[in-house]
């Protein structure tokens, strides 16, 4: 019994790969903004939630504008998580091909799948700017924040990932990163 | 023809090794350069109105839960003490496998969460009390699937959102069916255990016994808060979630279970999973909205009657379809992907929604077994240090099991629709 209990804490972390990558990520300190941003982000979601419950059930005042917090802060969250996972190259992709591809067709590859997902993002951000404008004015229900500041923090990360999936690809092309990111823990 | 074009524009870019949200953004925003009186603000506008909404909140706060567990070491706590109970029984480690696993599967809503939890510590002890670590690996991985088809599951928050189902019934559909995968199991286990009378654990002594239950005793009353207040109707699953994990965070904290930098892990790689899991969503919600404002769904559907009105013919259809993109997609992107186009169409054959989800979410974490992307395996090799062809026999015919399991599910939907409406959802 103690013998499992000890075997099991040493073992428990065996075989797991940490969360960050090993080698030099590009843009560390923009990969660890987003990540704390997220992370901060995430917690503000937490807490906004637990609080609405207090307020419901403790206080017997519930809140009106707990719900719309909480869901504005996770758009921000979850699209600033997709750029520092664009950064990671963690998007969820078929690898499949990559065993029997040679390294040199699969680091061009790389560079181009990298490349075309800077465009696609590219493509949002600068022909969906004139729309973005235009939702300054309106206002949401419960919070009356200008929805610019919704729709704003998703045209941001979209131009987060532009960046980070170019300078991927000059990364991978001048052979300064592999040309396959390191396994990353993720659960879903 | 769009949906030929879109889907074949889409296959082309996944096969260049470009992110399925990517490969799904690009065909979509070629729809909308293209078509009339539609503009780019359109993308953006879908793509942050399907995470606008308090039921989604629920996914990164029940993945918060998950990391949590794991980076507190809640899993060691409830084997050791499952061991406590299961005694001196003929193969006591495998039923303790597949019992963790179902006390597990109460608190977090992803099978790999579940997986990398308990086989980081179960391999390595089955190993030592003489199990074929790669049947441990193999059972780690089939009872891991009772994880998302278990309230609460991710998978189930997905799929309810997706459709506009409640979420609690499709949480409350998948007890019986996650119940006949238990049985499924510890019937494989009997059988097993039956010829290798080597397989029992050492006997407890008594105060340790009483310690190591104690130990585990506040780790289940999460549960109870969770699937109790979404049963009793005091929270949403969303609320029950942050509830939860508030739970394990003061517990955690209190017994100093968990240390600043755990808390770090657990909140980075719940950021990191929400991240790939949420941006697949989002462009697939544009996605869908170009599908319905071009009927597609509608047209496929037209085409399918006319071979058939059978629903059951569909289900089998279906399920096939499900288990070949398993093979190549993990659950929660292939849901996302796939959900949208066929939903319509199942409601056609006038299938129920809740039915129709646990069906999908069973299959699709089938395909988490299935190779050649098969996460969970893979990772339980690793963990054991295996071969992976010998984790993949000794898998095989738990797999058949859970076919079989998955086949009932979906011939008999009583087995998901009855409790639900028991409940009153």
């Amino acid at each position: 019994m103690n013998d499992l209990r000890l075997h099991a804490k040493e073992e428990a972390t065996g075989g797991r790969t940490s969360v960050a990558p090993a080698y030099g990520q590009p843009l560390p300190w923009l990969d660890k903004l987003e990540e704390w941003a997220s992370i901060s982000l995430l917690l503000v979601v937490l807490v906004a939630v637990s609080v609405q419950v207090i307020a419901r059930y403790v206080l017997h005042a519930p809140l009106f504008w707990g719900g719309e917090l909480a869901r504005y802060t996770y758009v921000w969250m979850a699209f600033l998580a997709g750029a520092f996972v664009t950064g990671r190259r963690g998007h969820v992709r078929i690898d499949l091909l990559d065993a029997i591809l040679p390294p040199r067709a699969l680091k061009w590859l790389e560079c181009f799948a990298n490349f075309a997902v800077g465009c696609i993002c590219l493509a949002v951000v600068v022909f969906s700017f004139d729309w973005l404008l235009g939702t300054a004015r309106p206002k949401s229900p419960a919070l009356r924040m200008p929805m610019i500041f919704l729709y704003g923090g998703v045209w941001l990360s979209f131009a987060l990932m532009a960046l980070h999936s170019f300078v991927t690809f000059y990364l991978v092309a001048t052979d300064r990163v592999p040309a396959t990111p390191p396994d990353a823990e993720t659960y879903e | 023809m769009l949906l030929l074009m879109m889907l074949g524009g889409m296959a082309v870019l996944l096969v260049l090794r470009i992110p399925v949200a990517f490969a799904m953004l690009l065909p979509s925003l070629g729809y909308i350069a293209m078509a009339p009186r539609i503009s780019m603000g359109v993308a953006l506008q879908r793509v942050t109105a399907l995470l606008d909404s308090f039921p989604l909140l629920a996914v990164p706060l029940f993945i918060f839960v998950g990391f949590l567990a794991n980076s507190a070491g809640l899993a060691d706590r409830l084997i050791a003490a499952l061991l406590v109970l299961t005694g001196r029984v003929r193969g006591s480690l495998a039923y303790v496998n597949v019992n963790a696993s179902l006390v597990f599967s109460w608190m977090s809503g992803s099978a790999l969460a579940d997986a990398a939890a308990l086989g980081g510590v179960l391999i390595p002890s089955m190993r030592r009390n003489g199990y074929d670590p790669a049947f441990a690996a193999g059972l780690t991985a089939a009872s891991s699937t009772m994880g998302p088809v278990m309230p609460p599951s991710i998978s189930a928050v997905l799929y309810a959102v997706l459709t506009g189902s409640s979420v609690a019934a499709t949480f409350f559909g998948g007890v019986v069916p996650a119940f006949l995968i238990f049985m499924a199991l510890t019937g494989y286990i009997y059988f097993y255990a039956r010829k290798r009378p080597e397989l029992t654990a050492d006997p407890v002594p008594r105060e340790e016994a009483v310690a190591t239950l104690l130990k585990a005793a506040p780790i289940c009353v999460a549960p109870i808060v969770l699937l109790g207040g979404i049963l009793g109707g005091i929270f949403t699953p969303t609320e029950a979630a942050a509830v939860t994990g508030m739970y394990l965070l003061v517990l955690s904290f209190a017994f100093r279970w968990l240390s600043l930098k755990g808390l770090y892990e657990a909140l980075a790689g719940t950021a990191m999973t929400t991240g790939r899991v949420m941006v697949i969503a989002s462009v697939g919600a544009l996605f869908s909205y170009i599908m319905a404002r071009e009927q597609i769904p509608q047209e496929v559907a037209d085409l399918l009657t006319s071979i058939t009105d059978n629903p059951y013919f569909f289900l089998l259809l279906l399920n096939i379809f499900l288990l070949l993109v398993g093979m190549v997609l993990e659950p929660a992107s292939a849901l996302l992907v796939t959900v949208p186009i066929f939903y319509p169409i199942a409601q056609r054959y006038g299938i129920d929604p809740i039915h129709l989800g646990v069906v999908v979410i069973f299959n699709l974490t089938l395909g988490l077994m299935t190779p050649p992307v098969c996460l969970v395996l893979h990772m339980l090799t690793m963990v054991g240090n295996l071969q992976f062809s010998r984790v993949l026999r000794a898998t095989l015919p738990m797999l058949g099991l859970l076919v079989l399991v998955l086949l009932i599910v979906t011939y008999v939907p009583a087995t998901v629709t009855t409790l639900p409406r028991l409940l009153g959802f």
